[in-house]
């Protein structure tokens, strides 16, 4: 009992980033090249090594994480979402009369395979030696994948902080290490602040590349505001609301996350985000892609180390549970549509 | 005795042990620390590869796991162990097989652009089912004809001396594909002459009014006709998605706009072999039936100065000096003319 009150004597424990951009340029270029010259085979492989890089040089008390995924199992999985996904494309093509058979069965599985691959992501990763877990059910998936994106239309996006606060509560409330839970306390409506005030920015932005475009259409300079000002427009949006969203929510979600006794703290400044991306984005496209790995590494560190575990305990006391094959196919099909449920 | 230090984890509890590793028989391994004591031979361990900083796992047969931070050492230790250490390993630890790579990279992407996609394109395109090819041409046309296309304002003797004139033509060496003119007006487009892979080829009024000379028409025609034949527009379409996709894929998350751009540069390179192509078999197709290559360089010649009126016309001097001296236009009119 003794051990209880004296929890504040854990110090925080930093979260550190040990990889550097030389080291996994190296990786990242041949994971290029070979995924080039055996036409995509290998980019199984070279994204398990690209996620080993990342995971083992993220590293909390004392140890790193790691990654386990097969990329046997993975290449499995992208073979069979490019199989759908090159059969809905000629579907929409060739037979657009077709496309409610193709497009319903695939919404209606899609819920399940994001529960794949949020379990197939946990259940591959591990810390000291025990593995993570989801064990979110599959009616919670259909809940939060299926029920609320559609009331959320329904509603004109007005429930759409909701719909975000439900799909990372499911996210974090059923996720383990071993036998611990994580669980998240935040607020649905501590989500609405950050959205409400993305919104304001767009309704301004917006309304100023309006007028510009007004007082350009009158000069008669089409080009400029066919392509131009709207390009202008997205990026310049994209510049300041996606990390401002980025460093919101990931504070605030880890700020009320708990894994047993133990807290966690999360301290993304916007505006050092906004300026690690813009010139990342600034660099790579100046460098064709080659500062690519050098901006992945210099992220990473800066969301890694931005965050902070304050145990409220030993860290010794976690357990393992049995083990469990977990199939790779619901992440691969969910990255192939293109779906990111990393935010 | 050499030895390294790690942190051993029993893949049951998250209990930290600070442990030491030592060769305790050749290709046998000794981990000891306080409450750990194995004696494991390397058969039994699976050792992570070299990532640069990482830590190396050396993980047991029972999932217990031991992180061996990056120390002097660990490569002696490891050979000394009898660890064969992976390719893959070893190719991501160098900067020769980093460079190596690029090379190979830009190599790849030169010859596979240069001759892979050009087969890989024309295989496929060989290969798509009729059925398939008349729907993408009707669904163009549609847009087309919704978009810029307008009713022909052509009188009808002149439209019809001029497909009867080219239904006269018969193949250099084979029968011709199956085609259909068709007559529009378009004020958007303005002279030009387009073939859909169906075999289904429009000509704009203002085009047939560059000329007198219908024969000029059936030259355009004869080229147009050769897109057909080849299946250009099809291996067009085909490489489009491939090197779309390799950008894309290469390109990722930086910039779909960059992705666009960079494709549609690089499209250009194929529309102009393309082109050649298309005059050499107008070429053949006009000799066959006992008429010239340059009716073909005369039409061009037209459809250029008109274009260059057209630009000067908009104020645009610049614009029109460019197109009135463009090399590749120049170029094919000068092989046409060569051919006689």
């Amino acid at each position: 009992m003794e051990r209880l009150s004296t929890s504040s004597t854990h110090a925080a424990i930093d979260f550190e980033f040990t990889g550097t951009g030389r080291d996994y340029f190296r990786i990242w270029i041949v994971n290029i090249a070979l995924t080039i010259v055996t036409l995509g085979i290998y980019s199984a492989w070279a994204k398990v090594r690209r996620l080993q890089y990342f995971y083992r040089n993220t590293r909390v008390a004392g140890a790193s994480f790691d990654y386990h995924g097969k990329p046997v199992a993975i290449l499995i999985g992208r073979l069979i979402a490019a199989a759908l996904l090159i059969g809905y494309h000629v579907t929409a093509e060739f037979n657009p009369i077709l496309m409610p058979i193709v497009l319903i069965p695939m919404m209606l599985a899609l819920p399940w395979m994001l529960r794949q691959s949020l379990r197939f992501r946990l259940h591959y990763s591990s810390w000291r030696g025990l593995r993570f877990a989801f064990r979110g059910t599959v009616a919670g998936a259909y809940r939060v994948f299926l029920l609320w994106p559609v009331l959320t239309a329904v509603s004109l996006y007005l429930l759409g902080p909701m719909l975000h606060h439900r799909l990372k509560r499911y996210q974090h409330d059923h996720s383990f290490l071993g036998s611990t839970a994580f669980s998240m306390s935040a607020l649905a409506r501590s989500f609405y602040r950050p959205y409400a005030i993305v919104f304001l920015w767009f309704l301004a932005s917006a309304v100023t590349v309006g007028l510009l475009v007004v007082s350009a259409a009158e000069q008669d300079d089409l080009i400029a505001i066919l392509s131009i000002l709207p390009m202008l427009f997205l990026i310049g949006f994209m510049m300041l609301c996606a990390p401002y969203m980025i460093a919101r929510i990931q504070n605030l979600i880890w700020n009320s996350t708990n894994l047993g006794s133990h807290r966690f703290e999360s301290r993304l400044e916007a505006r050092k985000l906004a300026w690690i991306m813009a010139t990342n984005l600034l660099l790579t496209v100046v460098t064709l892609g080659l500062f690519r790995p050098f901006a992945a590494v210099r992220m990473a560190r800066y969301r890694v180390s931005s965050m902070v575990l304050l145990p409220g305990s030993a860290l010794d006391e976690f357990v393992a549970t049995e083990k469990a094959n977990v199939a790779a196919m619901g992440q691969e099909l969910a990255e192939f549509l293109d779906i990111d449920i990393a935010l | 005795m050499q030895q390294l230090d790690g942190i051993y984890f029993d893949g049951h509890t998250s209990v930290r042990h600070e442990v030491k590793l030592m060769l305790y028989a050749p290709g046998v391994v000794r981990v000891t620390g306080r409450g750990v004591e194995r004696i494991e031979p390397m058969s039994q361990i699976v050792v992570s590869e070299a990532m640069g900083g990482a830590p190396r796992l050396f993980t047991f047969a029972d999932s217990a796991v031991c992180e061996v931070p990056p120390q002097p050492g660990v490569d002696a230790f490891l050979s000394a162990a009898g660890h064969a250490e992976s390719l893959m390993s070893r190719v991501q630890s160098r900067w020769s097989f980093a460079i190596a790579s690029a090379v190979l990279l830009v190599a790849v992407l030169i010859v596979g652009y240069r001759v892979g996609l050009p087969w890989a394109a024309s295989a496929i395109a060989a290969r798509l089912p009729a059925s398939v090819v008349t729907a993408l041409s009707d669904q163009t046309l549609q847009i087309l004809e919704q978009i810029v296309l307008e009713p022909s304002t052509l009188p009808v003797e002149r439209r019809e001396r001029i497909a009867v004139g080219f239904a006269r033509l018969t193949g250099p060496d084979e029968a011709l594909v199956a085609y259909q003119v068709l007559f529009r007006a378009s004020p958007h487009i303005g002279p030009n002459a387009l073939a859909l892979p169906s075999g289904t080829i429009i000509v704009t009024d203002e085009l047939v009014r560059l000329t007198q000379n219908d024969d000029e028409i059936l030259a355009v025609l004869a080229h147009e006709l050769g897109h057909v034949q080849e299946r250009h527009g099809l291996r067009l379409m085909v490489e489009s998605s491939i090197v779309g996709f390799v950008l894309a894929w290469y390109v990722g998350e930086v910039s779909s706009i960059a992705a666009g751009v960079s494709a549609a540069l690089l499209q250009a390179h194929y529309s102009r072999d393309y082109e050649r192509a298309a005059d050499t078999y107008a070429a053949r197709l006009l000799e066959a039936n006992r008429m010239s290559p340059a009716l073909l360089a005369d039409m061009l010649e037209k459809l250029e100065a008109s274009h260059g009126e057209l630009a000067t016309a908009d104020g645009d001097e610049e614009f029109s000096r460019y197109l009135s001296s463009h090399p590749a236009t120049r170029e094919r009119i000068a092989v046409l003319r060569g051919r006689q």
